[in-house]
């Protein structure tokens, strides 16, 4: 369905490959099936935005393309269209969906401040959440505090797909910026939550893990959330060739550090989890960093992995270090045993 | 006798209007939550116990995260549930009395205090004497409904992310 989806996105933008990766052993041999993700949009109301320099990309106030919308709009006829053909479409936000930690400060938290930013984007909104999607939700650290609020209790932070034996981990990446600043006591509790059995997880361990938001990945955000500049993606392709099964993989060993980051943490994450559950999870797809990129290495059993950033509508991207920068506004998709990246903008 | 009533009346008046400290009330309640958060549609297609048939079902609302929307599409939530809750579930294959939840084997699933409201607005009436309870295994309420002889009949497992645990309380 990967041909389909390119379509689907063609008709409403222009569309560049990012990277591509193949797996044989990813348990998505079907082609009639696509899993597509969107990455951080970081939605504000629309008095909140006009305090800050830039916001959601081809989203906010004096954008005429409407793009994201556009896209979502796609991909929610390109679902309609395959379920008549017996095919299957599944939709995930990767989360950071409301950004929560710039819109308020977030002892003052509550549900107008909630319906502040939904209100600034109905028809968006109206389009992702429409039953008729059934798009599965991920809390990010932005809109974590979501939990507090009954009408967000079915969203997740880690779902694990093809569900009957996964093999692939979907988590916003929050998560790895923690295992990577050091503080494994804070920590234990939530691996539990996050990767392992289900030991007493529930609103004590989530506040646990909002204080830890607040305390290792708040910041100033006057100029940016995640990204100190366009993040580098690499040379992206023109989707009139064909996709390579795999292109601008990034390693350890020939990429610069950005390009692999959490790479080695998530790694060595899913061969915990392989070995103490039996599980035969090779890749991790995350958000977060708002810098789209697939990564590779091997798993100590000589299995390979790979760490999908499924990148950002926020912030920007270049194609090279110091390049012209594009806004990030990236889709990911799965079929057939392959992960696409896909770098989107308006046509001209 | 005037005065007493005058002054009965304004401390009165002070508490209505906040004036003077209240004491807290803690009310335990366990809000059953829409379908979403767990997974059975109407009270008719509550699990029975003990669980003979219906244990497949019961593992795979546990790992679908309680949510057919998730299982529609194949998305897990929790990785090897069945694994990680076959011995409870093997417990719950035997009959088991709403004394027996408060035995060292059900406590070392569910630590916490039982909630004994349960608050479902698709009750018709209020529940009588042998009203179901709950307890939390950290991350789902299960909610167990008993007969006039307290034996446990049926189950129906439910996320409340935004409800606290007595245990965690203490934490």
């Amino acid at each position: 369905m990967h041909d389909q989806l390119l379509q689907a996105l063609s008709n409403v933008a222009t569309v560049r490959l990012v990277a591509s990766y193949t797996d044989n052993e990813l348990q998505f041999p079907n082609g009639n099936s696509i899993q597509v993700l969107i990455p951080d949009m970081h939605l504000l109301s629309a008095a909140r935005r006009t305090l800050y320099t830039y916001g959601t990309n081809y989203e906010g106030a004096g954008d005429t393309s409407h793009l994201l919308q556009s896209v979502v709009t796609a991909i929610a006829q390109l679902k309609m269209d395959a379920a008549a053909a017996n095919q299957r479409v599944v939709v995930f936000v990767m989360g950071d969906y409301l950004d929560l930690w710039r819109e308020c400060l977030l002892a003052d938290l509550n549900d107008e401040v909630i319906a502040g930013i939904r209100n600034s984007h109905q028809q968006l909104l109206g389009l992702l959440e429409d039953p008729a999607l059934n798009t599965h939700f991920l809390l990010g650290n932005h809109d974590f505090e979501l939990y507090r609020f009954p009408s967000y209790n079915a969203w997740e932070r880690r779902f694990f797909i093809p569900g009957d034996d996964p093999t692939i981990v979907l988590m916003h990446g929050d998560y790895f910026d923690w295992v990577e600043q050091n503080i494994p006591e804070d920590l234990r509790d939530i691996a539990v939550y996050l990767f392992s059995e289900p030991v007493e997880p529930g609103k004590a361990i989530l506040g646990k893990m909002a204080d830890l938001n607040k305390k290792y990945n708040s910041t100033d955000y006057s100029t940016g959330i995640e990204l100190t500049g366009p993040a580098p993606l690499g040379s992206m392709q023109n989707p009139s060739r064909p996709c390579p099964p795999n292109h601008n993989l990034q390693s350890l060993k020939s990429s610069p550090p950005a390009a692999t980051k959490f790479l080695e943490s998530a790694c060595r994450e899913c061969a915990n989890m392989n070995a103490s559950s039996g599980s035969h999870l090779r890749m991790v797809i995350i958000g977060h960093t708002h810098h789209a990129r697939i990564a590779t290495m091997s798993m100590p059993d000589g299995t390979p992995f790979a760490l999908v950033d499924t990148g950002a509508w926020i912030e920007s991207c270049a194609e090279a270090e110091g390049g012209t920068a594009i806004p990030n506004s990236q889709i990911t998709a799965i079929s057939a045993n392959q992960v696409r990246i896909y770098q989107l903008a308006p046509h001209a | 006798m005037r005065t007493r009533t005058l002054w009965i009346t304004i401390a009165l008046t002070a508490q209505l209007a906040g004036c003077c400290p209240q004491q807290p009330v803690t009310v335990t309640v366990l809000p059953v939550p829409p379908q979403d958060s767990r997974w059975q549609g109407s009270d008719q297609d509550r699990i029975a116990l003990p669980l003979v048939s219906g244990r497949e079902q019961v593992e795979d609302a546990l790992k679908f995260g309680l949510n057919r929307n998730n299982k529609e599409d194949n998305v897990a939530v929790v990785l090897n549930a069945k694994a990680l809750y076959k011995r409870l579930l093997d417990r719950l294959e035997k009959p088991a009395t709403f004394s027996d939840l408060s035995s060292d084997v059900f406590k070392q699933w569910f630590p916490g205090k039982i909630v004994m409201q349960i608050v479902d607005a698709r009750d018709l009436t209020r529940p009588g004497q042998h009203a179901p309870v709950a307890l939390s295994d950290g991350r789902y309420w299960w909610i167990f409904y008993r007969n006039a002889n307290d034996q446990l009949t049926s189950v129906m497992v439910a996320k409340v992310q935004a409800i606290d645990t007595l245990v965690e309380k203490d934490k």
